[in-house]
């Protein structure tokens, strides 16, 4: 982290507004990024992003260690992620039943190709949460365990495992074509 | 083949093995067609993750709308702040008003009749305000203490009624 950084997330800290939109400024795109890939939609990702900020802005004086800076503003846009899902799926819950009956066609089901951000959603908060802050924001293994408060070993296997199924995911869609 | 690397391909694409088990893993994927094939659909698909992540737009005013709530949040906490700090005066002015008719019973009657009247009405008001807008234990504390003041201005405005008139028998 460079000094000018470290200078702004500490005056940011003593209540700087100032210092903490340019921080805001530095740091949309990574929060924006990770919320659009975790719910695929722009507007809802932009009311994460907007509501990680805010949430950021008011704990700053919790942060103890300037440098674990990014890991924490990551931290907390990720819970504000499963938070909307979670709240999300009660909105949208479909009885089983409708979905069976809703069915597409044989004909349309042929169409159905999954690009990757399609194939990404299909994956569980879990994996889609390991996969962008690998992949899309290119932590390390370590960094991610520290971002999420999960061991190592899980960090590893859970990666893997995210991988296959997106695989599986892609493939599974071009299968039908 | 045997002991595939399947589990181990992932951490070895990113670069998070130690040196020995990174060996293993090439020396495997030298023999195996499958871990390879493996290795390589990995590959690509860790590459479209990020190919199609880095290029989307930004939508325009995160910044500005976020430093808009943060100033609207400011505003509003330093208003109930103000308003909090000035209602921790209204029992001081009720006290100072119930000392003041007591030590001048009958000769400033009529005005501090009045005043204390007009007070109690105000310290209502003002209990209502507090309500509405002050943080709770902060709120239920300067109620508690107006309230008691008040009765205890009510009684005592009754005993200097009743003074009075035993002075006019
Ligand atoms: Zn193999």
């Amino acid at each position: 982290m460079d000094q000018e950084l470290y200078q702004l997330i500490q005056k940011a800290k003593q209540g700087s507004q100032e210092s903490f939109a340019e921080l805001v400024n530095r740091y949309k795109g990574h929060v924006f990024r990770h919320a659009y890939a975790m719910v695929n939609d722009r507007m809802e990702a932009e009311d994460i992003s907007q509501e990680a900020f805010v949430k950021a802005y008011y704990s700053l004086s919790k942060l103890k260690n300037e440098y674990a800076f990014v890991s924490w503003l990551t931290r907390i846009v990720s819970n504000l992620c499963y938070d909307h899902i979670e709240k999300s799926k009660k909105k949208t819950a479909i009885p089983t039943e409708d979905i069976i009956k809703d069915h597409s066609s044989p004909v349309e089901q042929l169409q159905i190709k999954l690009n990757i951000e399609e194939g990404l959603q299909k994956l569980t908060a879990e994996h889609r949460t390991v996969l962008i802050l690998r992949d899309i924001q290119g932590f390390s293994y370590s960094e991610i365990a520290e971002i999420l408060q999960i061991p190592l070993g899980t960090v590893k296997s859970r990666i893997n495992t995210a991988r296959q199924e997106l695989k599986n995911e892609l493939l599974r869609g071009e299968d039908h074509e | 083949m045997n002991n595939h690397v399947t589990e181990f391909i992932s951490a070895y694409m990113d670069g998070e093995l130690s040196e020995e088990e990174a060996r293993h893993v090439e020396a495997h994927l030298q023999e195996c067609q499958s871990c390879q094939e493996q290795l390589d659909d990995l590959l690509s698909i860790k590459a479209q993750m990020a190919a199609a992540y880095q290029s989307i737009d930004l939508p325009d005013g995160i910044a500005e709308s976020v430093m808009t709530v943060i100033h609207q949040e400011e505003k509003e906490r330093t208003r109930h702040h103000s308003l909090t700090k000035w209602a921790v005066f209204i029992p001081v002015v009720l006290a100072a008003l119930f000392l003041l008719i007591q030590l001048t019973p009958g000769f400033y009657f009529g005005m501090s009749f009045a005043s204390t009247l007009f007070n109690i009405s105000l310290s209502i008001f003002h209990a209502v305000t507090v309500i509405i807008s002050s943080l709770p234990y902060v709120l239920s504390m300067v109620v508690v203490i107006a309230g008691l003041i008040i009765a205890i201005s009510i009684w005592s405005l009754r005993r200097l009624l009743e003074t009075r008139t035993i002075f006019d028998d």
